[in-house]
């Protein structure tokens, strides 16, 4: 996290939504308009960024929960206020 | 801060304020810390931030008034801490600096941050499984149920038609309720998909789950009454101290006997401010003359007319942890004298059976200016009280000096207690 790297549309959907709150993966797959595969992609490319509990992969991601830990709060506002 | 003008206030009224925006500080703390986890009041993790985002600014006014940053009477610096504490413990205020490196001690409370939001998180999802296969064993053991979850999906896809391709698809295990086990979990994944936050109340409203389940797992059931448990018996625990405050406690309420504990502790404080120590000489002061006037109506000795005589804590209680400090070699210069004062202002008969004998004991102490300060006391005492009753030449002309072995300070000791004993003989055959 020492440099900004450069994210993509869907980083920043599932970033958006995960800052106003933690959610379930069929809440985000809802949230951001992503397809299960997509939303596998998006959340292994942000994943020193968010948590994320349970498994990563198509099938299952609607279960997994992704959350955005207290301490990167402020590193995903600068990003997202770029 | 130290040399900060500000009023100055009993330092139980400061640590009041210290506590109340603490803990209005630690509730808004909290919820904007975690305010991305719904439900995180549910969680005993969330409580113990809570709980220790109240007592750090109590404990941090405490050290800061300990190493003499500031004082813990100024209501100033109780509002500058309870406010600003977290810009102190990260040296952003001038003027209150912790010392050495105390200000690290703020990283491992962030840590501590990181770790409950992430059990908490970990509790979550946890928490969204067991609701789902709950759910789901619910709707597999009951033909109605899967029915009426049929209808409620294909009425609430958002793709009827590839859910339909979805469903006639699924392969014939041969196996009757594995068939109906990929059915279910087709089901399930359209209707999560295509209803991801209202599937629970959809749920409900078909019949399928009962509203104290899916109030308990979805709509925040679990902290609404973990939060609410956690008031009432903050209120219980309110009523319990006032009760146990008005409790006996050897003559005095708790309430009382608290009081003069607090008043001791802030007589004896090395760093107490002139104001904070003038106080607590009156209470003491005040306490001692009811002291005083209720064992001699007690045991039948005269009162000022007009004056009632309260009751109060007994002589022993009150003086007790003040002349114990006598005893200690390196005792401030201050505390003797402070306390040698009260209890020489303070002088009259019952007092002194109590005071004189301990004063003769610690005339024991190492330090010979303690020594002479203590025999000071015992000749005012012997003055104003006990004229009648005279000292021998050799211990009314005793300096105390500092070469003194013990043999000889012993041998003052017990010419001080022979000359108590007929003093007191003679005080009470009048």
């Amino acid at each position: 996290m020492d440099t900004m790297p450069q994210l993509g549309d869907n980083e920043m959907k599932v970033l958006r939504a995960v800052r106003r709150s933690a959610m379930d993966g069929y809440s985000l797959l809802s949230t951001t308009g992503l397809d299960a595969q997509g939303l596998v992609d998006t959340l292994l490319k942000l994943q020193n960024v968010i948590s994320v509990k349970g498994e990563l992969v198509k099938e299952r991601v609607g279960e997994a929960y992704v959350a955005l830990p207290p301490n990167n709060r402020g590193y995903v506002d600068l990003i997202l206020a770029r | 801060m130290a040399g900060f003008t500000s009023p100055d206030v009993p330092a139980y009224v400061c640590y009041a304020i210290v506590l109340f925006f603490g803990i209005v500080g630690a509730w808004s703390t909290v919820n904007r810390l975690l305010d991305g986890y719904p439900d995180h009041w549910a969680f005993a993790g969330t409580w113990a931030l809570f709980f220790a985002h109240a007592a750090l600014p109590v404990v941090l006014f405490w050290f800061l008034d300990y190493v003499s940053a500031l004082h813990d009477t100024s209501i100033i610096a109780a509002f500058v801490v309870s406010v600003g504490y977290r810009q102190i413990f990260t040296g952003g205020i001038q003027g209150i600096a912790l010392p050495g490196q105390t200000s690290t001690l703020w990283k491992p409370f962030e840590a501590w941050v990181s770790t409950v939001a992430d059990r908490i998180g970990s509790k979550q999802k946890l928490y969204l499984d067991r609701f789902d296969d709950k759910v789901r064993s619910l709707i597999f053991r009951d033909p109605q149920r899967m029915a009426n979850l049929e209808t409620l999906v294909l009425s609430n896809s958002r793709d009827v038609m590839a859910l339909q391709a979805a469903l006639g698809g699924l392969p014939d295990t041969g196996n009757a309720e594995a068939n109906r086990r990929l059915r279910l979990d087709t089901l399930w994944r359209d209707l999560r998909t295509s209803q991801p936050r209202n599937y629970g109340w959809l749920l409900h409203k078909r019949g399928i789950v009962r509203l104290w389940r899916y109030w308990m797992w979805l709509c925040n059931g679990r902290a609404k009454l973990i939060s609410g448990s956690g008031i009432l018996m903050g209120a219980l625990l309110l009523v319990g101290l006032y009760m146990w405050s008005s409790m006996d406690a050897g003559g005095l309420t708790q309430r009382q006997a608290g009081l003069v504990r607090y008043h001791q502790w802030r007589f004896l404080k090395p760093n107490s401010t002139e104001r904070d120590r003038w106080r607590s000489l009156e209470f003491l002061s005040s306490q001692l003359r009811y002291a005083s006037m209720a064992t001699s109506s007690k045991s039948g000795g005269q009162t000022n007319p007009g004056e009632s005589v309260a009751d109060g804590p007994p002589v022993q209680t009150l003086l007790s942890p003040l002349l114990m400090e006598l005893r200690f070699s390196s005792v401030g210069d201050r505390q003797v004298r402070a306390v040698l004062a009260l209890v020489v202002n303070g002088h009259a008969s019952p007092v002194d059976s109590y005071v004189v004998p301990e004063l003769i004991e610690s005339l024991r102490t190492g330090s010979e200016s303690v020594r002479l300060q203590i025999r000071n006391a015992l000749l005012a005492i012997q003055k104003a009280d006990y004229p009648g009753s005279k000292l021998p030449e050799a211990l009314a002309k005793w300096e105390p000096k500092k070469d003194e072995s013990p043999g000889d300070i012993d041998e003052r000791v017990r010419a001080w207690q022979a000359w108590w004993k007929s003093a007191e003989k003679k005080q009470s055959s009048r």
